[in-house]
């Protein structure tokens, strides 16, 4: 049974982690709102886990979201049967990323538009997340080499927002 | 890490430090999306008990006009049949010519569903409403409405997702028509007897078209 507790502690984890999450997210998705619904979905399962009468607990229930939030971006992205069908009204367009969204993200968007979600979710977990290769392939259920060469794909399609000075007046601007 | 690393780990950061996602709303919709996840993992079971009973009783037994229409007074009437068991002889209603059974029905708070077995495989609708976070569909692309948010469109999607690979992989389609007036119909067919049961065809017994129009019925609309 869902105790009110465990309903209190599961709405104070999920707002705690949800900005992270919703960072990886949008460099998963290159959209907002698409990063808001993959987080939501995300924290749908981790529920699911938290509040299971039977079995273990969640050891590291951060590092569990952040794994469960790219495995489900990959498997979205595999299942490529879905198709949508408009009817009566132009279909709900996803819109570009609201005005405020900064030049770096735009050219990062850009950027990534090109990698693939593997691609993607490797370049995430090793370097927004910070994570060890091995770690990385443990993951995403790879192998370290495979963690190596799509790191270095992912690095050399963002090699030209590198630049020191242009990072270094983001990070001031902090 | 060597320099170009560490400056792609500083570009992520710079590039994501101030995006500020709606965290009440992502949250809310997280627990009534995990409720429904629950929930359905709990119908799974109740479909693998399934009382099996010809499609001609079940028909004959609820027909529009039947012994129970009177319990339905005339402010309900513009509502869709959202009752497990009316939503189960809609079902019957709207599928091509094949052999139906009925499965259990389950009438849950915040959305109802009817399945039947048909042509040997599991087919079934959820009927609710849109705003209703707590019966998001299966396939993770349609999304959850908030009204307050988002105006309601109609719009229908479709699509197939494999749920257990093997000689004989596991299927499961579903279509989803979300109405003008905020109601929201699934139609779900899986190529399996029941759940965690045996795969009996290579696809579901119903194609997309078949499903997106049982889904866009006005039938839902009207019989009560």
């Amino acid at each position: 049974m869902t105790t009110a507790r465990n309903l209190g502690d599961f709405e104070e984890f999920a707002r705690a982690r949800t900005p992270h999450l919703h960072r990886s997210a949008w460099l998963l998705c290159g959209d907002r709102h698409q990063a808001e619904d993959l987080v939501q979905e995300t924290l749908a399962k981790v529920y699911v886990r938290w509040h299971r009468r039977l079995g273990a607990r969640i050891d590291n229930p951060a590092a569990y979201a952040q794994t469960t939030l790219v495995r489900t971006f990959l498997s979205a992205r595999r299942r490529r049967s879905s198709h949508e069908l408009p009817y009566d009204d132009v279909p709900e367009q996803v819109r570009p990323d609201d005005a405020e969204a900064s030049d770096l993200r735009l050219s990062l968007q850009q950027a990534l538009a090109g990698l693939s979600p593997l691609d993607r979710a490797v370049l995430v977990l090793r370097y927004l997340e910070d994570l060890a290769v091995a770690e990385v392939a443990e993951r995403l259920e790879v192998s370290p080499g495979a963690v190596r060469n799509r790191s270095m794909r992912a690095l050399d399609r963002i090699r030209p927002l590198l630049d020191p000075s242009l990072v270094g007046t983001r990070k001031e601007a902090r | 890490m060597n320099d170009h690393q560490q400056a792609a780990t500083r570009l992520l950061d710079a590039a994501t430090h101030d995006l500020r996602p709606d965290v009440d709303r992502i949250v809310a919709g997280s627990v009534g999306r995990g409720r429904a996840l629950r929930r359905r993992a709990r119908v799974g079971t109740t479909l693998a008990t399934t009382a099996v009973i010809g499609v001609t009783g079940l028909a004959a037994s609820q027909l529009p006009g039947g012994s129970d229409g009177s319990r339905h007074d005339a402010a309900a009437a513009s509502e869709p049949a959202t009752h497990g068991t009316h939503v189960a002889r809609t079902l019957a209603s709207l599928l091509p010519h094949g052999r139906v059974k009925a499965l259990a029905d389950e009438h849950a708070r915040g959305y109802d569903r009817g399945g039947l077995l048909f042509r040997g495989t599991r087919v079934y609708v959820y009927v609710y409403r849109a705003e209703s976070c707590n019966a998001a569909p299966l396939l993770t692309d349609v999304g959850c409405y908030d009204l307050g948010r988002h105006p309601t469109r109609a719009r229908s999607v479709a699509g197939t997702e494999t749920t257990h690979d093997g000689p004989r992989p596991g299927q499961k389609s579903e279509a989803d028509f979300t109405r003008p007036d905020g109601w929201r119909v699934s139609v779900v067919a899986t190529n399996d007897r029941a759940e965690d049961g045996p795969v009996v065809r290579q696809h579901p017994a119903l194609s997309w078209d078949e499903l997106v129009r049982i889904a866009r019925a006005d039938v839902w609309l009207t019989n009560r």
